[in-house]
């Protein structure tokens, strides 16, 4: 797959993470959000981030997950995304939750669905 | 490295980096990750100084202007 | 006693020598702009989040669902239908009039609300649903309702309709939000308006009305008479545009109709108060008058102002607020004050702080970058004072002071305003901006005239008379107001966060933050031999951010006339009127656009520090510096404080690190002139911040100036990083007067923080202004003053209530300091204090 390819995959994937159906919407238990590897994107509050770990050919949503470690482009994942299956997810031992300041992709998450 | 408002204790790296006091000093605030309290730590000899709350820090003196005209 | 009882014992003279100005305010301004002033709702961030109260206006979002549904039933043209969705919200939504209040109309439906348009991007609505505080209550009805906006509205938003039209690869990489600032869009940004077609009381809507039904009848004429030809084709969008701009006109007067009569029956049915019904009744002959005619009083003029600005902010995400209003309303002034006495010096005043509240409570829902970046206000309004008139004469006038006398009065963080000096201007007029100054407004800034006139003329060819028109087109760019000087829209994501090139020669391009190969894939550092080879790979990290961004940001103005029409800000438009072409449109502009440089002096820094340590003084290795970088200097502390103390820093008059910054902005003009804009013209770079430098923090990495990830970028421009300028504050000025700042840049942002104590009195007044005449003398083309001590920010910050008035100059834009978030103000102390005696 091209760059330009594995990217129209990585735009089309959050697209359709903004299109879909409020009401069906779920948070689970283990999500990006709260795993160690995740970065938080800080470009706007929609909540999409990126893996420090796993590379842009991966998709922790597919059964088995598809885990991509070489390519150079990281995995383009949301502070929701159900990683349950993930392998790699560890768990935060710190969440900062506090919205008053600014963007700390490693560790603020202030959206209203991750506050307690 | 001890945390003086809760005893927890870790490597220096294990406290949340926050940011320098100021960048020309070897003090800067880190957050203990147990009781949430912002330190002051000195960098260089990974200790911890005080525990900062707002208004708190002492530094940030103005570089310029000693000796020239108090800042009141 | 309370400590409200007891300040309310102590003189104004008492207060003054505590320079507790804020109380002085309250105890001087009119019971009518005190109140005024207390009943605004302040609308920026701090943070991420809204103020506590600040809720999202949900009423254009159901109203446009309304509207869309019979908008499709017509199948009418793109930009009709947008001009109807926006009629019928004018027509429709929830007005008000504030008591005491001389000037109506709101962007939201109540005071306290952000307007939120749904039909902009489904990131911001995703944004909106995600928003911890600012959901209205009901709080689980109305996330329903939110739910329900994003959902009708996904896939049919402005924003699905631009995406595809980028290239992908271009797009994550802005979207990444590690480089630039928000979409491409022409309804998200900074809009330029044609003043000098509007606001010279020669036309209003009703004489643009007429213009422009002509114009479709002889197009239609045309049409249906002519012998069909090529030549024609173009009139049906021609057609198209002009009755969406007709739209949009008849809409606005029909709307100022309907403040007239809420203000008509408040006034007849309601009001007991006589004196209050006839400003009632003032204020319906007023909103008969304006927007439909010209106005012919000061009140009318800002009135007509006012709804101008609120029509364009219905249409448009707007981040900027460019006005010129001692210029274009102080004719009325003159006329009202001086000549026919109709109103009182401080009946002005009362009106043209009403203005200014007025503007400060405008608040639109900003996504994140927008929040975190402009803490503190809504969007940068930078209202610019003085200057020249079109002959070179000096335009100052008696509402250039008036605005200032009632800027202190109000104390309102947003507007504010940046002074045009030259030479001619009277001390009358300097002496009003200090005291704004002295009072801890941290504005005006002060613009120098001459300079910025030739550096217009230099960037963009716009002829003389048109570069003297310039106003503030956002924070601190220069651009004219003229019909085909004015920028209609000048689009965020041109705005870079330059510490990026630097720290992309470190990590050849990839981005350790979003994940990303972000910058130019260049050599190894590690294997560097010389200093040339450093600044080879900042040469092509730098193209790489500032190709991308200009690339994004040309494709989207190119576009814009058909994915994003601006129908109301073409029908105010001398050049969308006569043409019947959307106002973005680029071959109606000279071109005016400029790359904002966040977070630039890191580089410069960074630099000497490389070239002192490693390559001249060969204390480290580029291994060495690579692996402390990598490690974010984590385990290096002595190694990080050697590159911060013992390597030269800029704003110290030192010529090895000052000759370095003018090497990178000079590498960047010559790029500047290689790029150019739709219209053909330069991208120069214009070095400020904002508070851009907060919200970079945690995303710029290690640099070799010693910052850590997480540590706040310096504050801006060309201002030094705070407490490393340790010479004094004329070896700032040297430093920055090393660079051209008519053919280097666009502008160049200097921040200094002065000491209330020593600029007391009349002593102060003269020392002030021989630290300007040195700016002057230099050819420096910009400089803004914070004047507050650290005690009293420090105690601001440990009892924020006590201290709700405080303002200070965050970087091209004041704002309140309890409206910053801790770490803003933190790297606000930080600065270093300048004794100018
Ligand atoms: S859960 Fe997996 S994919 Fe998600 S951030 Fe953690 S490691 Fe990456």
């Amino acid at each position: 797959m091209s760059r330009r390819d594995e990217l129209r995959k990585v735009q089309a994937g959050r697209l359709s993470a903004q299109r879909a159906p409020k009401a069906t919407q779920v948070k689970a238990e283990k999500i990006c959000g709260l795993c160690s590897n995740y970065s938080e994107g800080a470009f706007s509050g929609e909540g999409a981030g990126s893996c420090r770990i796993l590379k842009v050919k991966s998709d922790i949503s597919a059964d088995p997950p598809k885990y991509d470690l070489e390519s150079t482009d990281g995995y383009q994942t949301m502070n929701l995304m159900d990683a349950g299956k993930c392998q790699y997810y560890e768990k935060m031992s710190f969440v900062d939750k506090d919205g008053t300041e600014c963007s700390d992709p490693r560790y603020r998450r202030s959206m209203r669905q991750m506050q307690d | 490295m001890q945390c003086m408002e809760c005893g927890f204790e870790a490597p220096i790296s294990g406290y949340r980096y926050l940011y320098n006091a100021r960048i020309d000093a070897s003090v800067a605030m880190r957050q203990c990750p147990a009781c949430q309290a912002w330190l002051a730590v000195d960098q260089l000899n990974e200790k911890p100084l005080q525990a900062v709350g707002p208004g708190q820090a002492p530094w940030g003196k103005s570089a310029g202007i000693e000796n020239l005209a108090e800042d009141r | 006693m309370t400590a409200e009882a007891a300040r309310n014992l102590e003189s104004v003279e008492d207060l003054e020598k505590k320079q507790q100005w804020w109380w002085v305010a309250e105890k001087t301004r009119s019971r009518r702009l005190d109140y005024l002033r207390k009943a605004i709702w302040k609308k920026g961030a701090i943070g991420g989040l809204y103020n506590p109260g600040v809720k999202v206006d949900l009423e254009f979002g159901l109203l446009a669902m309304e509207s869309w549904n019979a908008a499709q039933v017509l199948a009418d043209p793109k930009v009709i239908q947008f001009a109807k969705h926006l009629a019928h919200y004018l027509d429709n939504k929830t007005i008000f009039i504030t008591d005491h209040a001389q000037l109506v109309g709101y962007v939201g439906s109540l005071p306290h609300t952000v307007f939120w348009d749904p039909t902009m991007g489904e990131m911001l609505n995703e944004e909106i649903y995600n928003d911890s505080t600012a959901i209205p209550e009901p709080v689980e009805e109305s996330i329903k309702t939110v739910a329900e906006l994003c959902d009708f509205w996904a896939g049919k938003t402005m924003q699905s309709e631009i995406l595809p039209t980028f290239d992908i690869e271009d797009m994550m990489k802005v979207m990444s939000g590690a480089v630039g600032w928000g979409l491409p869009m022409s309804r998200t940004g900074y809009s330029g308006k044609d003043y000098e077609y509007l606001m010279t009381g020669k036309r209003a809507f009703q004489d643009i009305l007429d213009e422009l039904n002509q114009k479709i009848e002889e197009a239609d004429y045309r049409i249906h008479n002519e012998t069909p030809t090529p030549e024609i084709l173009d009139l049906y969008d021609k057609i198209d545009c002009w009755e969406a701009m007709t739209i949009m006109l008849e809409a606005g007067m029909r709307h100022a109709k309907r403040y007239a009569r809420l203000a008509r029956t408040l006034a007849e049915q309601f009001e007991a108060d006589s004196t209050r019904r006839e400003e009632l009744l003032l204020v319906a002959e007023t909103c008969e008058q304006v927007p439909a005619k010209p106005p012919r009083s000061l009140q009318e003029s800002l009135q007509y102002d006012l709804f101008i600005q609120l029509f364009s902010r219905t249409e448009a995400v707007e981040g900027a607020w460019p006005s010129r209003p001692d210029y274009y309303h102080g004719p009325y002034y003159q006329k009202d004050v001086n000549e026919k006495k109709r109103l009182t010096e401080q009946a002005a005043i009362d009106l043209v702080g009403e203005f200014l509240i007025r503007a400060a409570e405008v608040g639109q829902y900003k996504p994140r970058w927008t929040k975190e970046g402009l803490q503190g206000i809504d969007g940068t309004w930078v209202w610019t004072l003085g200057g020249v008139n079109k002959d070179g004469s000096d335009a100052c006038n008696d509402l250039t002071i008036a605005f200032m006398k009632a800027a202190r009065q109000v104390r309102v963080a947003n507007p504010t305003f940046a002074l045009r000096w030259h030479p001619e201007v009277r001390d009358e007029v300097m002496r009003e901006a200090f005291e704004c100054i002295r009072h801890g407004l941290g504005y005006p800034s002060i613009r120098n005239d001459p300079v910025l006139i030739e550096n217009a003329m230099f960037w963009h060819g716009h002829p003389v008379e048109e570069a003297r028109t310039w106003l503030h087109q956002a924070c601190m760019s220069p651009a004219p107001t003229t019909k085909h000087g004015f920028q209609p829209m000048r689009m965020a994501s041109a705005t870079a966060n330059c510490a990026k090139i630097i720290e992309y020669v470190f990590t050849r391009g990839f981005d350790k933050t979003v994940n990303m190969q972000m910058g130019a894939l260049t050599d190894d550092p590690r294997k560097f031999m010389d200093f040339e080879e450093v600044k080879t790979a900042w040469s092509a990290q730098m193209e790489s951010i500032f190709g991308l961004l200009v690339r994004v940001v040309n494709r989207g103005r190119a576009t814009a006339p058909k994915t994003c029409p601006r129908p109301y800000l073409s029908a105010i438009s001398e050049r969308s009127v006569e043409t019947g072409m959307d106002v973005c449109d680029p071959s109606l502009s000279r071109g005016n656009a400029w790359i904002t440089g966040f977070t630039w002096v890191e580089n410069a820094d960074s630099l000497a520090a490389v070239k002192k340590l490693v390559f001249d003084d060969k204390k480290y290795t580029m291994d060495q510096l690579c692996d402390a970088l990598e490690a974010d200097w984590e385990g290096h502390e002595a190694m990080r404080l050697d590159f911060v103390n013992n390597a030269p820093k800029w704003g110290n008059d030192d010529d090895y690190v000052d000759d370095i910054m003018v090497w990178c902005l000079r590498d960047v003009a010559r790029f500047s002139k290689e790029m150019k804009c739709p219209s053909g013209n330069n991208w120069p770079l214009l070095p400020e911040n904002v508070s851009g430098n907060i919200h970079y923090a945690n995303m710029v990495g290690a640099l070799p100036n010693g910052r850590r990830l997480g540590d706040a970028l310096y504050d801006g421009g060309i201002s030094p990083g705070p407490g490393l300028d340790k010479k004094g504050p004329t070896a700032v000025l040297k430093s920055c007067g090393k660079i051209n700042h008519v053919e280097d840049g666009r502008a160049f942002l200097l921040n200094q923080r002065l000491s209330p104590s020593q600029l007391a009195g009349e002593k102060g007044f003269t020392m002030w202004k021989a630290y300007l005449k040195t700016w002057a003398d230099l050819g420096l083309d910009h400089v803004q003053f914070n004047m507050v001590s650290d005690e009293t920010l420090r105690a601001a910050q440990s009892d924020p209530e006590k201290y709700q008035e405080v303002i200070v100059r965050v970087a091209g834009y004041s704002a309140h300091f309890v409206d910053i978030s801790r770490k803003t103000q933190d790297n606000i102390i930080q600065r270093t204090v300048q004794g100018i005696g």
